[in-house]
């Protein structure tokens, strides 16, 4: 499979956690709303345009995919889940953001256990 | 309620392409956000923020997307346009100025004289031939060119719409690659070997029904695009118009199905769709009606003549192709004429059926064919693989598998419509046609030339040998691609240095140049210009088949020259409609009936021209004859005509024949048939009025016993008559067999010296003699200058026998070749 730009550099933010929303499972779109701003204490705010947006996004990438599981719902709504590709992406962006967490304490920018 | 409407407004900021996507899931979402806050400004707050931070973006993309697939949908057609001009010169540049062997000079008498060609008729050949021919005039150009220009215009019209095809068919990889591949595909088209060789001339009616087929996937193509029912009907007509061509055109129809049924089926079953095309269709095979309408007017060459009783019975003959209704229309519809086999029949051998062996050799045939198309000038004179080439050839067949591989990854609906097309075109028609053993394989195993097609076939495959160039166009510019894209990391200019990828597709257009031009190629009209000239005024000249007549058609009846020899066409001879046409043309004209008052119609005996021929050979004559022959050279009733024609049987003793003072023998046991019968008549009527000359060699001559009565002048052989002067005779002991028993040196000799034409690219030695089929031309003219060269050395004439030699070495040089 041929390696995106998004592969080697980095997520935004919004984008990271979305694929983070949905790490545990397939999820429509009010869920990994919730699950964005439950993950970032009400740091990330996503509204519909904007995560449909991104998500509209990562299914071009061929991050996330449409799932015929309903995710717990009956009403239609569609659910998205991590693609093969998309867990890999996920991965390296978390070990991407871990070597620079471990930089950081390294440092002492960040204390220990922080 | 109110809110939701609110913000049903807000999700109409989006562009639609977004709405229809998430619209409905922004309103659930919007549903749930709603009914769990309660701060109603600090939602609506939220969502108006949202709204104005990524609706914008979403407009940004949709806006880009849509430029794509504007671009990815538009036709290309400056593009198209380019690549049809570059086809048209590079055929220009090869053009031939005049007829060429077999069909050629048939299809452009037709098209001169608004005639009927062999069956099927070629209906709409003919009709646009005509139309064209009239169009042209103003250039004053000879008809020959014209028509040849016609071919050559087809040919860049099919390349035009192969490049939108193809560069539609790639829409969703990059502009400027799509531009190269489609360029690619356009050039490794046109320069294959047999689509090269059939533009640049006007032999066969198929560069008309490629033009058609290629015409109908774009229509495809763009139905799919746009929806519109009506370019499927466009396409529906399209086809059946092209049947009126040359059954060729439908054959596109199974591709064109299966298109249509995979990008919806829907539209196979629209009753709509069909309500309109059925009619189309209808009137579009309406243009077959020309054959009984324009049959009754006797056009010079009407073969077949599928006149008619009645419009209703023609209009049923059409309908049913053949089944029902008049049946001389029936009978050039289902070509009748040529008697085909059952496609479970072996065709060299009727009472055995297709066996393995055989199909095996029909396939062997087309890899031949497509071993040509590629490299034809690497070991050329060996054309069973010969040499280098079949390398070439496998290598750009495994470029042709990249090709189609990267055309079906970008276009799987418009890959299956091609790869559909191909098969149809090349291992369907294997199929279909049953060829004999083919004119060049199995010649060790199966010597007979019966088992053998008379030519090489080559022409029936040019839209298929059209499909690989286009796929292995395609996959050069995708090796250019996959080149370029491993050159980024060390150049910044990776395309320009993968270019010389590219180049491949140059190789036939290099490979293929000497063997696929026809410019300056003046042989088969000059070949026809010595043979009539080798005819005395008023001569009937008995030919054998295509080379020797077609060409002898075009002379006449669009140059006119030498129009007051009649030709009889021995393999037609034997059918009625021929015999009353041959009655027809040598018959006196009626006081008052000029013949030259219609120049496309058979009326009477036209007239010999004195001023057309070179003052020594009228002396050689001893003279211009002062009248006209005063009776037809087959002075018999219909009645008699039809008896003839159903005349069959076997010599059960050997027989005498008698004209006038020549007597023939025929030997016990010779299958007579209706050929034998009409010469034999003509002859009777005939020998003592008129010149009586046979094209050699003539198997007619040798069934009446007539061969040691002959005389050869320059390229024919003449009856001998008892006043023939000036005759020499070859003594006992010489090579009869090769010589003949006798020569009229003095006409042979001017005609050599003063009359005969030999332009041309036959005088460049680096060109090829291309077709081995037609190998008996240059030998005749050898064994004219052996017999000549002889004759004059036994008389002791080392000058004229010198000359003749040379000529002799020049002819064994074009032979050799």
């Amino acid at each position: 499979m041929a390696r995106t730009p998004a592969d080697d550099a980095g997520f935004s933010p919004q984008v990271f956690h979305i694929l983070l929303a949905l790490a545990d499972g397939p999820a429509h779109g009010y869920a990994i709303m919730q699950e964005v701003e439950r993950e970032t204490a009400g740091g990330i705010k996503l509204g519909p345009g904007t995560l449909y947006g991104a998500i509209g996004r990562l299914r071009t990438t061929g991050l996330i995919e449409e799932t015929r599981a309903r995710a717990g719902t009956d009403d239609g709504r569609r659910s998205y889940r991590l693609t093969a590709r998309g867990r890999r992406a996920l991965v390296r962006e978390a070990e991407r953001l871990s070597r620079l967490v471990a930089a950081a304490r390294a440092r002492s920018v960040l204390p220990e256990g922080a | 309620m109110m809110e939701r409407a609110l913000f049903a407004l807000l999700v109409r900021s989006y562009p639609l392409e977004f709405r229809a996507e998430y619209g409905r899931e922004m309103q659930f979402m919007y549903q749930q956000m709603s009914a769990t806050t309660k701060a109603r400004a600090q939602l609506w707050w939220r969502l108006l923020v949202d709204v104005v931070r990524s609706a914008p973006v979403q407009w940004l993309h949709a806006l880009r997307a849509r430029s794509r697939a504007r671009a990815a949908t538009t036709a290309d057609y400056a593009g198209a346009t380019c690549a049809a001009l570059g086809v048209f010169v590079l055929y220009w540049l090869t053009l031939a100025p005049t007829a060429a062997f077999w069909d050629a000079g048939e299809y452009i008498t037709v098209g001169r004289v608004l005639g009927i060609p062999h069956p099927p008729g070629n209906a709409l050949f003919v009709l646009i031939a005509r139309t064209w021919d009239v169009l042209l005039a103003p250039t004053g150009w000879p008809t020959a060119l014209r028509i040849n220009v016609l071919s050559a215009c087809a040919s860049a019209a099919a390349h035009a719409f192969l490049y939108l095809c193809v560069h539609r068919m790639l829409a969703t990889q990059e502009t400027g690659w799509r531009r190269v591949a489609a360029g690619c595909a356009v050039l490794l088209s046109a320069t294959a070997f047999t689509v090269w060789n059939q533009s640049n001339v006007n032999e066969k009616v198929y560069t008309l029904s490629f033009f058609s087929v290629v015409w109908t996937v774009w229509l495809a193509l763009r139905w799919r695009d746009t929806g519109r029912a009506r370019l499927l009907v466009l396409a529906g007509y399209l086809t059946a118009l092209s049947m009126t061509n040359h059954l060729m055109g439908a054959l596109v129809a199974p591709a064109l199905l299966l298109f249509v049924w995979r990008v919806n089926r829907r539209a196979l079953f629209a009753p709509r769709v069909w309500a309109v095309t059925v009619p189309a269709m209808l009137l579009a095979m309406s243009a077959q009606l020309f054959l009984p309408l324009r049959a009754p007017q006797q056009p010079l060459v009407n073969e077949a003549d599928p006149s008619c009783a009645s419009l209703g019975s023609a209009v049923t003959s059409i309908y049913t192709n053949g089944a029902r209704g008049c049946e001389a229309l029936s009978a050039t519809l289902r070509r009748e004429q040529y008697a085909k086999p059952s496609i479970l029949t072996n065709p060299a051998q009727p009472e055995r059926p297709r066996d393995a062996a055989l199909l095996g050799a029909q396939f062997l045939n087309y890899a031949q064919y497509l071993d040509w198309q590629w490299a034809r000038a690497v070991a050329g004179n060996r054309p069973l693989f010969g040499g280098a080439r079949p390398l070439i050839t496998m290598l750009l067949l495994l470029v042709a598998f990249v090709g189609a591989r990267a055309q079906w990854r970008a276009d799987r609906d418009g890959a299956a419509l091609h790869i559909l097309l191909f098969a149809t075109l090349s291992a369907g028609l294997v199929l279909y046609l049953n060829f004999r053993y083919g004119f060049t394989i199995e010649r060790a195993a199966y010597p007979a030339a019966d088992f053998h097609e008379v030519r090489e076939r080559d022409y029936f495959f040019l839209i298929s040998f059209s499909l690989v160039g286009a796929w292995i166009g395609i996959g050069i510019a995708a090796l250019w691609r996959a080149a370029a894209q491993r050159l980024e990391s060390v150049s910044r200019h990776a395309r320009l240095a993968a270019a010389p990828v590219l180049l491949l597709a140059a190789v036939p257009l290099a490979l293929n140049w000497s063997w696929a031009t026809r410019a300056h190629d003046w042989t088969a009209r000059d070949w026809a210009y010595n043979v009539l000239m080798s005819v005395e005024p008023y001569g009937v000249l008995i030919t054998n088949g295509d080379n020797d007549s077609f060409p002898l058609w075009y002379l006449q009846h669009v140059e006119r020259i030498r129009e007051d020899v009649t030709i009889v066409l021995s393999p037609y001879i034997g059918t009625d409609w021929y015999a009353k046409q041959i009655r027809t043309v040598s018959q006196p004209c009626a006081p008052g009936v000029e013949p030259a008052a219609d120049a496309t119609r058979a009326i009477c005996q036209r007239p010999f021209d004195p001023a057309g021929v070179q003052p020594a050979l009228l002396v050689a004559w001893g003279g211009a004859p002062e009248t006209s022959p005063e009776d037809s050279i087959l002075p018999v009733s219909d009645a008699e005509i039809a008896r003839m024609a159903q005349t069959m049987f076997m010599t059960e003793k050997p027989l005498e024949v008698r004209f006038g003072e020549l007597s023939g023998h025929i030997a016990a046991g010779t299958f007579m048939t209706p050929v034998d019968t009409f010469v034999a008549a003509i002859l009777q009527y005939t020998y003592g009025e008129r010149p009586i000359h046979f094209m050699s060699p003539s198997s007619v001559i040798d069934k009446l016993g007539l061969s040691g009565h002959t005389v050869r002048v320059g390229l024919t052989w003449k009856l001998r008559e008892r006043d023939d002067a000036g005759v020499f005779a070859y003594p006992a002991g010489t090579d009869v067999a090769s010589l003949g028993s006798f020569i009229d040196l003095v006409t042979t000799d001017t005609l050599t010296r003063d009359v005969f034409l030999v332009r041309g690219r036959i005088n460049d030695p680096s060109l090829p003699w291309v077709d081995h089929a037609t190998l008996s031309i240059p030998v005749q003219y050898a064994v004219m200058h052996y017999a000549a060269g002889v004759a004059h050395e036994l008389q002791g004439d080392a000058v004229a026998a010198k000359q003749h030699g040379d000529r002799l070495r020049f002819w064994n040089r074009v032979i050799g070749g």
